[in-house]
């Protein structure tokens, strides 16, 4: 068996020679990993808004003004009992209705008030937000203490549900496209192998082994896998970097994924997913041409 | 060397490329197949060079049986049958030596030897100047000239060549056959497909005659009307 350097050597003048069809390759395997990773860029977004929002859902407790600050305690312990409670606040009413007439100051609210309408509050943050319906259940049967309890119960459930289907329908895209991406890129570089279809029959006919014609295009798949993805990683970076800058400028309470460890992760992720591709991509294609 | 009995090979279109041939070639033997386009010629080399599997009937070439011949024993069949085709086949982006080179590199050869043996067929060939041309710089002579180096530098025992003189002039048509004459004086065995009745006739070997898929005369020293 020849050595490895023999192959890259093969590889290398492969490439060199089939100069125009090389860049048409690596700009349709940079173009099609940069359109994969824009979406998925998208895709984590959109399930860090959902998150977002489903992470800012709360229960409120409003107590009946006729329980102790002894009933408010005990039921306090029977709260903080729930081990997807993350965070209890308690909202004196005087309180308030102090920062509610703040708020509305500029308004005729205590001519027509004049005495405090509001009870006293307990606001529950929970650590799983699907569990919440169930949480709401349970505190519900305390009616000797509890006067009622505001969830956003509907919405709760449509933007749980809302969450769960983007993040389905995303990754489900997500696949569909890295479907295709390898389509495009099998075919981009059959297109490369069948330009070469004379060099490929003469290698059979003088008697190469199948690995023999295989190595030289797989490397040369490598080769464009590496450098077209990074073409495409490095282009993804800065203009992804462009975008959400614009965009949290223009917004600012978009939370956009910035500085996180998702995003090395999705950009080692599209470097690994783009080498692999034209690895795969150039052994089907030459095996489809050896058959 | 080469032992075909009732061999036959029948297209999808029920139409049959070769029909019960009979034939035994000897190693060293020089041997031309002749017929009208249709005969049969182009199928029986490509059945003895491995590119179509025959229908039915035993076809041994060497070692090797080529009705059960296995994937992997196809490459190694190949490296024993040397092929010499109309069309040159030779790689337009490679140089003269490069094109002759790849046979040994796909044979695993080192480095010197491959430039050892190279130059030593360019010289057989009578093209060492032209090494470092591509194959679009030379003549249709020179190309076929190359294409037989290439052929041949890996010393195969036996060498098909389909139609080698088919687009040469009747001078050059004549130095290519002398050439195979030279390379078969090394005991290798040489099958000839060809129309040219001149050359057979000049030539005097062994003319295996063809029609319609099947062995019609088979002489020694034999002529082509």
């Amino acid at each position: 068996m020849p050595s490895l350097f023999f192959f890259i050597r093969e590889a290398a003048i492969g490439l060199r020679r089939s100069g125009l069809m090389t860049v048409l390759s690596l700009c349709t395997l940079a173009v099609s990993m940069l359109v994969l990773g824009f979406f998925l860029l998208f895709t984590v977004n959109v399930n860090n808004l959902a998150d977002f929002f489903v992470s800012r859902l709360e229960i409120r407790v409003f107590f009946r003004d006729d329980i102790t600050r002894r009933d408010k305690r005990d039921f306090h312990t029977v709260v903080q009992g729930f081990d997807t409670v993350r965070e209890v606040e308690f909202v004196d009413k005087a309180v308030a209705w102090e920062t509610l007439k703040q708020q509305y100051s500029g308004t005729q609210l205590t001519r027509y008030i004049d005495k405090n309408p509001l009870p006293d509050t307990m606001i529950i943050r929970v650590t799983d937000q699907t569990k919440i319906q169930a949480m709401v259940s349970k505190l519900e049967t305390y009616t000797t203490v509890v006067d009622d309890i505001v969830y956003g119960g509907y919405i709760t459930e449509r933007i749980q549900l809302l969450s769960k289907w983007l993040r389905i329908s995303g990754w489900g895209f997500n696949a569909l496209l890295l479907l295709a991406t390898l389509m495009i890129i099998v075919n981009t570089i059959r297109l490369t192998i069948m330009a070469r279809h004379n060099e490929v029959e003469i290698m059979q006919l003088v008697g190469a082994t199948r690995w023999f014609i295989r190595w030289p295009f797989v490397i040369e798949g490598f080769v464009l896998g590496v450098v077209g993805s990074t073409v495409s990683v490095v282009m993804l970076k800065f203009s992804y970097d462009a975008v959400a800058k614009y965009i949290q400028q223009q917004f600012p309470f978009m939370p956009l994924i910035f500085n996180s460890p998702i995003l090395w992760w999705i950009y080692a992720g599209l470097f690994i997913i783009g080498t692999v591709l034209g690895v795969m991509g150039a052994y089907i294609s030459i095996s489809r041409t050896l058959e | 060397m080469i032992a075909i009995q009732s061999l036959s090979k029948l297209y999808d279109n029920d139409c049959y490329g070769l029909n019960d041939v009979s034939l035994a070639i000897d190693q060293g033997e020089f041997v031309f197949l002749v017929g009208p386009s249709g005969s049969g010629k182009t199928t029986l080399f490509n059945v003895l060079h491995g590119r179509e599997r025959p229908s039915s009937g035993r076809a041994q070439v060497l070692a090797y049986e080529l009705t059960r011949l296995l994937a992997d024993q196809l490459p190694v069949l190949r490296r024993d049958v040397g092929m010499i085709f109309q069309d040159y086949k030779l790689l337009p982006k490679r140089t003269v030596y490069e094109n002759i080179a790849f046979v040994l590199q796909v044979l695993h050869y080192k480095r010197r030897r491959i430039h050892q043996l190279v130059h030593q067929v360019l010289d057989l060939v009578g093209l060492t100047n032209k090494a470092h041309d591509y194959p679009r710089a030379l003549s249709g002579g020179e190309q076929q000239r190359i294409c037989i180096a290439r052929a041949i530098v890996h010393q195969p025992r036996i060498l098909l060549a389909d139609e080698p003189t088919g687009n040469l002039d009747p001078d050059t048509a004549w130095d290519i056959m002398q050439l195979l004459g030279k390379i078969n004086q090394r005991k290798t065995t040489i099958i000839v497909a060809t129309h040219d009745w001149r050359i057979v006739n000049k030539m005097r070997r062994r003319v295996v005659r063809l029609m319609n898929g099947s062995v019609v005369s088979d002489t020694i020293m034999g002529h082509y009307a």
